[in-house]
């Protein structure tokens, strides 16, 4: 278990880590995701005691550690250049943290030969480092900090210096050996894929402040901010009025539109109080060419967008631009064409990172993001 | 364009013989007159062994080991200490270290003389407890040491700064002490640089001559006995002296490179 409790740290004038707070328990991955100068490795470092916060707290299994020393915390930290040690072979790097507890010989011998096993790396114990892949290196650094049975396990980074395919198959194996570990783990990375594979909650991080915390579901569908909306790909963001407000929904009147338009909104506690407010709605989540759905507008085409997972289209209606995600195969029309647009009510969320009174209702299967480009 | 072009590798063709001149003339031509001289007298080799030869050549070797290992304990010690240690007036540090590569060498031995001599800062109070410093093979290895420290600081704090600082995040993680990471990460990765450190003071010790002159009294080293012996005439021993310094210099430089190659 970790508890942060409003750290601050500053470099000179700039203000790095602005009052973070959050708490992992005991066996969760706490992921902090965000764009690089975020304050993430900062806040890592402050963990593991080599830097020093200027302010705030931090708890390691119940107990403050502020002035503990790195080498005294039991933290293990998978660093993002892995920092293995090239004069050491990879059986001595993996052995170098339980040479120092003072174990014997046999039982450091069967540790580390039990974690390359379970790293599938015994075969690279007498190599060195230099001689290693980039893959086979972020094996080493993992094996060299959990073998050490860390009480926190900090990874910054692990797998941002592999190429894509290893990437993606490390992830989901890295999640694997750190739950089987059964340790508490805070995971930086900028990698929205990467934060939702790995994490059992994630921060978002922007400038040194936590834009928004809560589990990969809750960031996701439900962004507190314009920032976090962006970040995860609910790019699609309006302005609201709400005019009317019945028992199982709202209708909220878009500002920026040229002409009156409504849509229909759940009904959330917020919509009460806050009569303005800015709504995101996933590209995923907008039907494209059919009015299934509640919500209907009626658009022209303007931008067709290649990505990954097939196109993204831009389509503009009434001076309201959506993108919207669509399959190649699945879209014949080119830019000018007029085109329905229609998204369900329960897919359109006011910017409070809250969730609708009468949510239980779950998500068509189209809305799961497999990936935000 | 071509014209100019030649005209350009023309001029820089000068300057290259220029250089090549320079070198043959100052390293070449010398090394030449030096084996000339010695095989004009191939008799004068029996030197070798006399008392003129091995006595300055035995202080020469021994205080520069001395002074060498004086200088890597204290040299290893002072890279560390600018490298990873918090202190006020760095640069300002920096730069007193490194003075004795820039100091003239009289200049070095007056300020010993003056420091060490039997009135100097910390030799008077020595004198007391009837410790004299000067003018003994102590005073030599005292010489030595001031001009060789700098070779070791300087080629330790650069192997030393090229050392990862993730590397020593990493051990102190894993629950090393500070006098592990030294033990263990720090000396290995910087090995080379003070190996190199270590060759290259020896050769700056075992060739001191202008301060050691000054404090070294009626002894002889290598160097001194050179000086001395080419002003009174006797080439024989001149020649075979410096035929010894000579070699120990190649020596010196065929172990330097060596340890530079070897990663």
């Amino acid at each position: 278990m970790i508890e942060l409790i409003s750290i601050v740290k500053k470099f000179g004038n700039k203000t790095v880590l602005k009052n973070i707070g959050f708490k992992v328990n005991a066996g969760e991955i706490m992921v902090l995701l965000g764009g690089s100068g975020g304050g993430k490795t900062t806040l890592l470092n402050i963990i593991a005691g080599l830097i020093k916060q200027d302010a705030g707290d931090v708890i390691i299994k119940n107990k403050l550690v502020n002035d503990v020393p790195p080498e005294k915390r039991n933290v293990g930290f998978v660093f993002q250049d892995y920092a293995l040690f090239p004069h050491k072979n990879v059986f001595d790097n993996i052995a170098f943290g339980l040479r120092l507890k003072n174990l014997k010989r046999d039982l450091i011998n069967r540790k580390v030969n039990k974690i390359m096993e379970m790293l599938n790396i015994t075969e690279l114990a007498r190599k060195y480092i230099d001689e290693l892949s980039g893959g086979q290196k972020q094996r080493v650094a993992l094996a060299r900090s959990i073998v050490i049975e860390p009480d926190i396990l900090l990874l910054d980074e692990p797998l941002s210096a592999l190429d894509p395919l290893l990437r993606e198959k490390l992830r989901i194996e890295i999640k694997r050996i750190i739950k089987n570990t059964g340790v508490t783990a805070v995971y930086v990375t900028h990698n929205l894929t990467e934060a939702m594979t790995v994490g059992d909650k994630i921060a978002i991080f922007d400038k040194g402040e936590i834009m928004q915390l809560g589990t990969v579901d809750d960031v996701l569908y439900y962004p507190k901010n314009e920032f976090v909306a962006n970040f995860v790909g609910a790019n699609n963001i309006i302005k609201g009025k709400v005019v009317e407000f019945s028992e199982k929904e709202a209708v909220v009147e878009v500002i920026s539109a040229l002409k009156p338009v409504k849509v229909f909104v759940p009904k959330y506690p917020i919509l009460e109080k806050k009569r303005e407010m800015y709504f995101c709605i996933h590209p995923e989540n907008i039907l494209l060419g059919l009015k299934e759905h509640k919500n209907v507008l009626f658009g022209a085409v303007e931008n067709i967008i290649p990505v990954l997972q097939g196109l993204r289209v831009v389509v503009n209606a009434y001076g309201i631009k959506l993108c919207v995600s669509v399959t190649k195969n699945s879209f014949n029309y080119k830019i000018g064409d007029k085109v329905w647009l229609s998204f369900d009510k329960n897919s359109i969320h006011p910017l409070c990172g809250k969730r609708s009174r009468l949510e239980g209702k779950k998500f068509p299967l189209m809305c799961i993001k497999k990936d935000a480009v | 364009m071509s014209a100019f072009a030649n005209n350009r590798t023309a001029v820089l063709n000068v300057i290259m013989i220029f250089g090549f001149c320079v070198f043959a003339l100052l390293i070449i031509c010398p090394l030449i007159a030096l084996i000339l001289n010695v095989l004009q007298d191939i008799a004068s080799f029996k030197v070798l062994f006399s008392y003129h030869v091995t006595k300055p050549l035995v202080l020469s070797i021994f205080t520069a080991l001395a002074s060498t290992a004086i200088s890597t304990i204290a040299g290893i010690s002072l890279a560390y200490l600018m490298e990873y240690k918090k202190i006020f007036f760095r640069e300002t540090f920096d730069t007193l270290i490194n003075l004795p590569f820039v100091l003239p060498p009289s200049v070095a031995g007056y300020l010993l003389l003056i420091t060490f001599g039997k009135y100097g800062l910390v030799g008077y109070p020595l004198s007391f407890l009837g410790i004299e410093l000067m003018f003994s093979t102590v005073a030599i290895v005292i010489a030595q040491t001031f001009v060789a420290l700098p070779f070791i600081v300087k080629s330790t704090r650069t192997a030393m700064s090229a050392i990862p600082s993730n590397l020593i995040n990493a051990a102190k993680t894993m629950g090393a002490s500070e006098l592990l990471i030294f033990k263990q990460i720090i000396l290995p990765l910087s090995k080379k640089g003070i190996l190199a450190g270590i060759v290259m003071a020896y050769a700056r010790a075992i060739g001191e001559f202008g301060a050691t002159m000054m404090v070294c009294g009626l002894l002889t080293t290598l160097p001194i006995a050179i000086y001395t012996s080419a002003l009174s005439g006797e080439r024989e021993v001149a020649n075979i002296l410096s035929l010894v310094l000579i070699s120990i210099s190649f020596l010196i430089l065929a172990v330097f490179k060596k340890v530079m190659k070897n990663d």
